[in-house]
């Protein structure tokens, strides 16, 4: 007997106790309804919200004083549609990858979830904060038109700003640090040398 | 029953074993242990009908486990290191007619479990496949990874187990 025989006998000696198939199916069953239910839920959350926002800055656009406010309020539809539309393209995106694939496709996947994160984490500056920043921007520009004082026009610019470029900071530093090191941490994890640096 | 829920209880039934075996390598914790036997019983349901015979059963049924555990194991994200539980050894041990021997299999089985664990993630893969009977080839579709690449590592892997369990032994 070789020594890969002993090792392979030794491994297989351990005959674990079988369980009852029609409660496991029973159970597998019952997970995947609720993992469907969920996520079905999460879909319609995310077209209610979506239509929730789209009548109520419609409406506003309609009773608008003016077309800059107007055009603000169109703005910010336009930027919840895409906001909305981005999330769940990603959502779809970054999905675990499916299990029959070979363990080395497998493992370069997981890793290539992060890469996608870390993607957005970088985008974000230009896609949803500088946008919604704008649309922010007409309001106020919009309501210094119609007469509104300077005092409250400057310290609404001034607190969105600062808010913006908070947020800003904490994508483009925090955030990808962040994501960098789960993806580092993943790397070693499943073993990928290749991206493990 | 129906044919689909038929064909996975024949699945689970012929892989049952070898799935916890795998299991076994990757938790410690027993009763993690039955969370992720499950995580992987259902990974092999939700994909039974995308299955389409591309591969042997076998080799399909080793990808998805061996993916998913890894999988779970990022979810978690805690390698911790404790002790292998030891409540079912003597159960395990009961079922040898000669009881001494039994219980010195059972003893080397741990020592080669835990020693399995200390590998590296695509290692204990590697090696746990072999185990389990895979021909070079068959690991080939498991893996990715060529059979000259298999064949050299698993040498080493193998070298490196029995090191490890003869340690472990020295040490008890």
């Amino acid at each position: 007997m070789t020594p890969t025989d002993e090792l392979r006998q030794l491994w297989q000696s351990d005959i674990s106790a079988a369980m009852n198939q029609r409660d496991l199916l029973q159970e597998l069953q019952r997970r995947s309804r609720n993992f469907d239910r969920m996520n079905r839920r999460r879909d319609i959350l995310n077209v209610v919200a979506m239509l929730v926002v789209i009548v109520v800055y419609s409406w506003f656009a309609v009773r608008a004083g003016n077309n800059l406010e107007r055009l603000a309020d169109v703005w910010l539809v336009g930027c919840a549609v895409w906001f909305i539309i981005y999330l769940r393209r990603y959502a779809r995106s970054s999905r675990k990858p499916v299990p029959e694939q070979t363990l080395g496709a497998y493992r370069q996947a997981l890793v290539a979830r992060y890469d996608s994160r870390i993607r957005l984490a970088k985008n974000v500056k230009y896609s949803f904060l500088l946008p919604m920043w704008l649309g922010v921007l007409l309001f106020d520009i919009a309501y210094r038109l119609n007469g509104g004082n300077n005092a409250k026009f400057a310290l609404v610019m001034t607190v969105v700003t600062a808010g913006t470029a908070f947020a800003w900071w904490l994508d483009v530093g925090p955030g990808v640090r962040y994501f960098e090191r789960k993806r580092r941490e993943l790397a070693v994890l499943v073993g990928e040398e290749r991206v493990s640096k | 029953m129906p044919p689909d829920q038929a064909r996975f209880c024949g699945i689970i039934d012929d892989y049952q074993a070898a799935l916890r075996r795998l299991v076994n390598s990757y938790e410690t914790d027993p009763g993690r242990r039955e969370d992720l036997f499950q995580e992987i019983a259902l990974g092999v349901w939700q994909a039974l009908p995308r299955f389409r015979g591309d591969s042997s059963e076998r080799t399909w049924l080793y990808r998805i486990a061996h993916n998913i555990a890894i999988s779970t194991l990022e979810s978690r994200r805690r390698r911790d290191n404790r002790e292998l539980p030891m409540p079912d050894s003597a159960e395990r041990v009961g079922r040898w007619h000669d009881p001494d021997r039994g219980l010195v299999v059972e003893q080397q089985r741990l020592a080669m479990l835990a020693a399995i664990q200390e590998l590296g993630p695509i290692d204990k893969q590697l090696i746990l496949l072999h185990l389990e009977g895979l021909s070079y080839q068959e690991i080939e579709e498991v893996s990715g990874l060529s059979e000259s690449a298999i064949a050299s590592r698993l040498s080493r892997i193998r070298d490196r187990l029995t090191t490890l369990i003869q340690n472990k032994e020295i040490r008890k």
